[in-house]
């Protein structure tokens, strides 16, 4: 026996009632003085229940005896929502509505946990077939759009020398090259999808030998023939499209916080896609009789030009030279390789220290 | 609920409004409502509203019985569709038009639609809400008259725009008298006296002290609209007469605001159901009921309607009414 409230429909009078629960109805029992108690039943058929916290529910009937009940009794919620629920099932709602925060709560984890689970695994991996299915064609463009929007000023006759001494190494990727030499103090080199390979002067007059030349340009064909930039571009873009579905009605602060997380953390992407062009490019100079220990000296001329700017490996894009070192003298390890000595790319190295070397 | 017998030999009574609704079941209820209508690319729209407005209903308490919303998903939803079907027909009619070189005609179109769907809406969404609106089983009702209605609205947006504006505060008020006049708990009726002159005042001090005060006196400038619009309304059951008067002062509304916008900060917005939680407890809590009506004689006398074709429009319009 339970009490509650019960409403007539007529007018806005309440009228105290018991309530008996059954398993297919409900039995509301009214004393009315000096005369018999009036009795009511709802089929569980003729009733529709709005649950609105834990403590008060209202039951409204539409079959012949047309009515509200309400009831602000736990005990009752819970009992009748148990037999009740049997016969309808119970919904994502009423659990939000009896659990409070804390059904909110654990959904927003899950949430939380699909959307890592997809940017960190499912996302990538999509982003990598996608890549996969695009042409070599793309890439091509987006390098030669790159490359013209950079407007970098290029050393003709550099240019030709490291071209000729490129011509001398065998390429393993479809795309065709291009060498380009770049006067600069900027003491690096990049490349750009579509096979544009990059040098500053800045970074050509640090080298000493053609092996440290060779480790350098194996490199930068690495990421052009494992199509890096285009696959963080679509990485980039596939984490950006996510973002704007999910938070586009969460608020401005949220997605450029993440926003700026999401960036460190393509800094890692970036720290694979080194390490995997560094093995590749070792591979390059075996496969060109070269001594592989250029590769190695190029990183240790690389990490001269580090210690003069400390970062911190979490924000850098390159793997600390330390560990570079590491890896490719290991790598070294595990796969000996003869030399042969190629005194045309001798000559053409030295054309070049000329040029360069102060 | 105090009773007290006043000298002429009426009961007055003051019956108090109370919120039971907690941020954190709100925050379950929003969160759980913005997942679904994200799965479902905007479908679950109706019924996430469904759910939100009973929440809120639900929790609000008058006299120990507590108010309900019957609105269900499914209606809306049919509403949701046929108020696309109207947008809908609107855009292929423009483009119809432009097709057969008469974008005049078509801007034209365009133009009077807009001039009625407006005041259309309001009038269908009125009637809807109301209508699902009870406590106690009886029925709220907007008894107001369609045609009537898009005259006024017309007229009046016709002298605010040939004042530039000035006349925007009695057009205000003139609606807000037709629409509040218009609203019946049962077989009481809300009036709304107004006045256009003293809102302008209102408007003009307000706007001028704020300015003045660098904003901090927007809060009071809150706090007396905010008055205006509970002091001026009245309950009215046969020769009975309930009176609704504000108490909250602008210090009240300055503690309330300010809190909010640091749970907004602070919580990146997810705070949002706790803001709004708050405001309602707020404004519940202060307002004062004090009349000689008999909530129990209340008798059901407002039919059910179920059309929220114009519910859906205003949501559409981004307008918000009630």
């Amino acid at each position: 026996m339970y009490k509650g409230d019960f409403y007539d429909h007529k007018v806005a009078k309440a009228i105290p009632v018991t309530v008996q629960i059954f398993t297919e109805s409900l039995l509301l029992d009214h004393a009315r003085e000096g005369m018999p108690a009036k009795k009511l039943q709802w089929l569980f058929t003729e009733i529709t229940v709005q649950v609105s916290d834990r403590n008060f529910i209202r039951i409204t009937s539409t079959g012949d005896d047309a009515g509200t009940l309400e009831v602000h009794d736990p005990v009752f919620v819970e009992t009748f929502l148990q037999i009740y629920r049997h016969t309808r099932g119970a919904s994502l709602h009423e659990l939000a509505l009896r659990g409070g925060y804390k059904v909110g709560l654990i959904s927003l984890i899950i949430v939380i946990g699909i959307l890592l689970a997809g940017h960190f695994f499912i996302l990538p991996w999509c982003a990598d077939r996608i890549v996969d299915q695009l042409p070599r064609s793309f890439d091509k463009k987006i390098g030669e759009t790159a490359r013209q929007s950079m407007l970098e000023e290029i050393d003709t006759a550099g240019s030709q020398l490291l071209t000729k001494f490129a011509a001398e190494m065998k390429w393993d990727t479809p795309d065709s090259l291009v060498f380009t030499v770049v006067p600069s103090n900027i003491e690096n080199a990049y490349a750009l999808p579509g096979g544009y390979v990059m040098v500053y002067t800045g970074l050509l007059e640090k080298l000493k030998t053609k092996e440290e030349l060779a480790a350098l340009l194996s490199h930068e064909v690495a990421h052009v023939a494992h199509r890096h930039s285009v696959r963080k571009l679509c990485r980039d873009m596939s984490t950006t499209m996510l973002l704007s579905v999910v938070l586009s009605n969460v608020g401005d602060a949220t997605s450029i916080l993440y926003a700026n997380a999401s960036s460190i953390y393509s800094l890692t992407y970036s720290r694979k896609y080194e390490e995997q062009a560094d093995i590749t490019g070792l591979k390059t100079m075996r496969s060109n009789h070269l001594d592989q220990q250029g590769m190695l000296r190029l990183m240790q001329e690389l990490k001269k030009l580090d210690q003069k700017i400390k970062v911190p490996e979490f924000i850098s894009t390159h793997p600390l030279t330390d560990n570079r070192i590491r890896y490719v003298q290991q790598d070294i390890k595990a796969h000996p390789a003869s030399a042969e000595s190629n005194e045309k790319m001798d000559a053409l190295f030295k054309q070049l220290q000329q040029r360069y070397h102060k | 609920m105090e009773q007290q017998y006043s000298p002429s030999g009426t009961v007055t009574s003051r019956p108090v409004l109370t919120f039971h609704g907690d941020g954190g079941t709100y925050f379950g209820i929003l969160f759980l409502n913005g997942l679904l209508t994200m799965i479902t690319l905007g479908l679950y729209y109706p019924w996430a509203k469904a759910k939100k407005l009973q929440y809120l209903y639900s929790s609000t308490e008058m006299e120990g019985s507590r108010f309900a919303w019957s609105g269900t998903g499914k209606e809306m939803f049919k509403g949701f569709l046929k108020a696309m079907g109207i947008f809908l027909a609107l855009i292929i009619a423009v483009q119809v038009l432009a097709y057969f070189k008469l974008p005049l005609i078509g801007g034209l179109l365009y133009l009077a639609f807009l001039l009625l769907v407006v005041p259309v809406a309001i009038h269908g969404a009125s009637r809807y809400h109301w209508s699902r609106t009870s406590w106690r089983g009886i029925r709220f009702g907007y008894r107001g008259d369609r045609n009537e209605f898009v005259k006024l609205f017309i007229k009046e947006m016709f002298l605010t725009l040939i004042t530039i504006g000035i006349y925007s505060s009695w057009a205000a008020i003139n609606i807000r008298n037709y629409l509040l006049g218009n609203i019946r708990f049962g077989s009481g009726e809300f009036r709304y006296q107004g006045n256009g002159t003293d809102y302008f005042f209102i408007n003009l001090k307000g706007y001028f002290l704020s300015v003045l005060t660098l904003g901090i006196y927007s809060f009071w400038w809150q706090a007396e609209i905010f008055s205006y619009y509970i002091d001026n309304l009245r309950l009215v059951q046969g020769e009975k007469t309930f009176r609704l008067r504000s108490t909250a002062t602008g210090s009240n509304f300055a503690g309330l605001l300010i809190v909010n916008a640091l749970i907004f900060i602070f919580t990146l917005g997810i705070g949002y159901a706790w803001i709004q939680t708050r405001t309602v407890q707020f404004l519940l809590s202060h307002v004062e009921i004090e009349g000689d009506v008999d909530l129990s004689e209340l008798a059901q006398t407002e039919e059910e309607y179920r059309n929220a074709t114009g519910e859906d429009m205003a949501d559409m319009l981004d307008l918000s009414i009630i």
